[in-house]
């Protein structure tokens, strides 16, 4: 056979084979059963209140990662903030539903979201966050005004290991200590996987900055890994009240 | 004495270019998240390897030594599965070249070596996800992008490869195998 008919045959079968790929894709889609679709109907899966107590860490401006990312860029406020463990992650190409609501807010607020693995390359722990900065940055942000505040920042932003609020526990304590290990391997890696989107179906995320005290946004997995759990990072700036409420849903 | 199947310049040309395999995803990233992005300087050093052993078995052989390389120095997020997807490419390009013995240096045949190569390792990542526990339905959901892109990089890794054999047979460094028919 000639080697112009052999490469035919051998493009059309690529063709062919793509073409087969997105017709699944499109039929998947548009099935009834579309749990991206129904992802604000699923029922809770974590449901839990927090209040001044548990805000355990900070001041500081940054949130844990190979280097410093600011909490909320262009903000120079010291946040307190606590982890949220949501016993749950976003599967690749899935979202995962978070509610929150405060009561007596003294300021802002900012929502950041890493993703544990037990078999990350650095081993168990928390190998994932969002983009803060630049292309593909997302995150969530109530807007608010608050005092100046004393300093008391983490030990180091890599390499530690953090408490998360949980009555119960983190979900996964390899550890038997009660926490979560932060391990990126290099700057710059591991932050084009998890985003924080109010659009389920826009899953690389955007930034929203919201006056409201209570809301809905989602954390999508858009890589190919799997990760075990989504841990959720609220902070809030100024000094906290002794009556402010936080609720978490997760779903 | 039976000669083996490989000589011992095919085994160090082979291993060397699964290291470069193995090298080239380590220090290359790309700081997007497209499935399949790494195939397109990941093909190429299979099928140089291929051009220059001309044997059936030395893709195979170069995604062996590259995914145990990978496997054991924690490359992917599957750990000791990443080495399928090595394998699978090596030897689904073993195949592929086949039908096209002496031609590697068309660049149309580097498509489809490339392409076919990267579209599998795209199969059997799917296949060891879904054994691994996601629901199919998310992998089903993005398979046809997935497929686009995989076959765009692979198309484009397979190209320069196709290209850099054309110059190593015109510089002489590699002898084209003028017995293999079209």
């Amino acid at each position: 056979m000639k080697i112009d008919r052999k490469i035919l045959i051998g493009l059309a079968v690529i063709v062919a084979f793509i073409a087969l790929m997105l017709i699944v894709q499109m039929f998947v889609l548009n099935t009834p059963q579309n749990p991206l679709k129904n992802a604000a109907n699923n029922t809770n899966i974590y449901d839990s209140t927090f209040a001044k107590a548990d805000f355990i860490y900070g001041p500081q401006t940054w949130k844990p990662y190979a280097d410093k990312l600011p909490i909320a860029p262009g903000n120079t406020n010291g946040y307190r903030f606590l982890f949220v463990d949501l016993n749950s992650a976003p599967l690749p190409g899935g979202s995962l539903r978070v509610n929150y609501s405060f009561n007596h807010l003294p300021g802002a607020a900012a929502f950041q979201v890493y993703g544990y693995s037990n078999m990350s390359n650095e081993g168990s722990g928390i190998s994932w966050t969002n983009r803060v900065e630049g292309l593909g940055s997302s995150g969530y942000y109530i807007n608010g005004t608050s005092s100046g505040v004393t300093m008391q920042e983490l030990p180091d932003s890599h390499h530690i290991y953090v408490k998360v609020a949980n009555h119960e526990g983190p979900k996964f304590n390899v550890y038997h200590n009660g926490t979560y290990y932060i391990g990126f391997q290099k700057s710059g890696g591991g932050l084009n996987k998890l985003h924080i989107t109010t659009d389920p179906s826009a899953i690389d995320g955007q930034v929203t900055h919201t006056d409201s005290r209570s809301g809905t946004f989602y954390i999508t997995n858009t890589g190919d890994a799997t990760m075990d759990d989504a841990i959720l990072m609220v902070a809030v700036s100024g000094e906290i009240p002794d009556d402010m409420i936080l609720r978490i849903t997760a779903a | 004495m039976k000669r083996p199947y490989f000589s011992l310049y095919d085994i160090a040309v082979l291993s060397m270019l699964g290291a470069l395999v193995y090298i080239l995803r380590a220090a290359l990233r790309m700081p997007m998240h497209i499935p399949g992005k790494s195939g397109i300087f990941w093909v190429v050093p299979i099928i140089v390897g291929l051009a220059i052993v001309k044997k059936p078995g030395s893709a195979t052989y170069i995604g062996l030594v590259s995914g145990v390389l990978a496997s054991f120095f924690g490359m992917g997020t599957a750990d000791v599965f990443d080495l399928f997807k090595y394998v699978a490419m090596g030897m689904s390009i073993d195949i592929l070249a086949l039908p096209f013995k002496a031609r590697l240096d068309n660049p149309l045949v580097g498509l489809i070596l490339g392409a076919g190569g990267n579209l599998c390792t795209m199969v059997v990542n799917y296949t060891i996800e879904s054994m691994l526990g996601i629901q199919p339905f998310f992998i089903l959901a993005g398979i046809g992008m997935s497929s686009i892109t995989h076959f765009i990089f692979g198309a484009a890794g397979g190209i320069i490869a196709a290209v850099i054999i054309g110059r190593l047979y015109r510089a002489g460094v590699v002898k084209k195998n003028e017995r293999c028919p079209d």
